[in-house]
């Protein structure tokens, strides 16, 4: 079956099936805007564990829009963390540290373009970024040209959880100002994607050269149930 | 001298230009935009994605989908727009930003800088500094000169993980502007109430001092 559908519309019971141990999930979201909020919370309270979270940022702020995910790293159930922003979670240097948790720090551009390979069938990218640094560890180093570069390789999931301020059923997303950032290039890196939004509109309502996140990308679809940064 | 952070932002502000496309660091780097010269037409991008940054909002104003990577509620301006971070990285890392400004941990004469880690202490990440230094056409540091502790920031060689290898150019602190050349660090200018040897004490590594006299920093 094909992703175009009038209506993805779930209920929280439908979506809470899809969450497993041991998957891979990211999470769009930069800093506390265009986060899923309600997804975020909802995969916590699914109590899955031994989970791979890839995110830009994850703040363990009290009460923050990122507070659920940030306790799931908290109580040991995020076996993986690939992240490009650490300074808004005062956990993670320890946990880094002490090894408790297997962090991989991602530079920022790096990460989209993983996620945009992931989505797009590349196999990879070659990009100077993270060169004669700690970050190019472990990766291939390959020469174009007389000049060295890093061989960085596709980022896939299994789950993305993705944000729109406005969706028609179908799921084609519109993003207000700066919440965009990871929302449409997560939603094509992986393998089942849920988009939540803010606000959901007959099809046809979003004007179509103002969609963000496409539809085609979007298998399910679920109504913010109010968490806001 | 009342604010040392404003006294680097004014002159980290100076070495901008007419029509340039720049992306500035949390802290320090931040304040510049309140000191850019009259009449100059500067776009400011934030990695987020946002280009053409405006005033912070107004108390009560804020659109609360629209911050910058600093997380502060603000504007954009006419001529401005907003985009996903797959556009923001193509505009940083396709070498589209004349110039970046970041803070520095570190930053030593051959042009690296560490910024991102350290051990035992910090760990902020890199957020997109690396792609940042990668990137931009002109890469600024603006940092004060001496560590909390009192030691310096600017050395002979990095000792914490690095940033980048050899690609800052220029550097802004309390007591100097230090450019990067092949043969070491040279002297631009010197605020008007240190002394090379002040200056040289304070710092980790050799300064080349050219000739002549040596400009005075914006005070």
């Amino acid at each position: 079956m094909g992703k175009i559908r009038n209506n993805k519309l779930a209920a929280k019971a439908e979506v809470m099936h899809h969450f497993a141990d041991g998957q891979s999930i990211m999470i769009g979201g930069f800093n506390k805007v265009g986060v899923p909020g309600t997804l975020v919370r909802w995969l916590w309270e699914s109590g899955v564990s031994d989970i791979t979270l890839i995110v830009n940022n994850c703040s363990n702020a009290d009460g923050g829009i990122w507070y659920p995910a940030a306790a799931m790293i908290h109580e040991g159930r995020v076996s993986h963390l690939k992240i490009s922003y650490t300074a808004t979670n005062t956990e993670l240097r320890q946990l880094y540290e002490e090894k408790k948790l297997e962090v991989e720090i991602i530079p920022q551009g790096t990460l989209a373009e993983r996620l945009r390979a992931a989505g797009s069938g590349i196999g990879g990218f070659l990009t100077t970024v993270g060169l004669n640094t700690q970050i190019a560890e472990g990766k291939e180093i390959v020469r174009v040209g007389g000049k060295e570069y890093l061989l960085e390789l596709p980022l896939k999931a299994d789950l993305a959880l993705v944000k729109a301020s406005l969706a028609d059923t179908m799921g084609n997303g519109l993003c207000y100002g700066t919440s965009k950032n990871f929302n449409p290039v997560m939603a094509a890196a992986a393998g089942f994607t849920i988009l939540e939004s803010e606000q959901v509109v007959p099809v046809g309502s979003i004007g179509h050269e103002h969609v963000d996140v496409a539809g085609i990308y979007v298998d399910m679809l679920v109504v913010s149930e109010g968490e806001e940064a | 001298m009342n604010d040392i952070r404003e006294f680097i932002a004014k002159n980290v502000a100076a070495l901008l230009h007419d029509g340039d496309l720049v992306n500035l660091g949390v802290g320090i780097p931040t304040l510049a935009a309140n000191f850019l010269p009259e009449g100059v037409t500067i776009f400011i991008q934030a990695e987020n994605g946002l280009l053409g940054c405006g005033p912070k909002a107004a108390p009560g104003e804020e659109n609360k989908n629209l911050i910058d990577a600093g997380a502060a509620y603000i504007t954009c301006l006419p001529g401005g727009f907003t985009f996903d971070s797959v556009t923001s990285f193509n505009i940083i890392r396709g070498g589209h930003l004349d110039a970046t400004v970041l803070g520095a941990l570190q930053v030593d004469e051959l042009g690296n800088l560490a910024n991102w880690y350290l051990p035992g202490k910090l760990l902020p990440g890199p957020g997109g500094a690396m792609d940042l230094v990668s990137g931009a056409k002109k890469v600024i540091v603006a940092t004060e000169h001496l560590a909390k502790n009192g030691t310096p920031k600017i050395v002979r060689r990095c000792t914490l993980p690095l940033t980048s290898a050899g690609t800052v150019n220029t550097i802004v602190t309390d007591m100097a502007v230090l450019e990067k050349t092949p043969q070491g660090l040279r002297l631009a200018a010197i605020a008007a109430d240190v002394s090379l040897e002040q200056l040289r004490a304070s710092t980790g590594c050799e300064i080349i001092i050219p000739g002549g006299e040596i400009p005075k920093m914006i005070a």
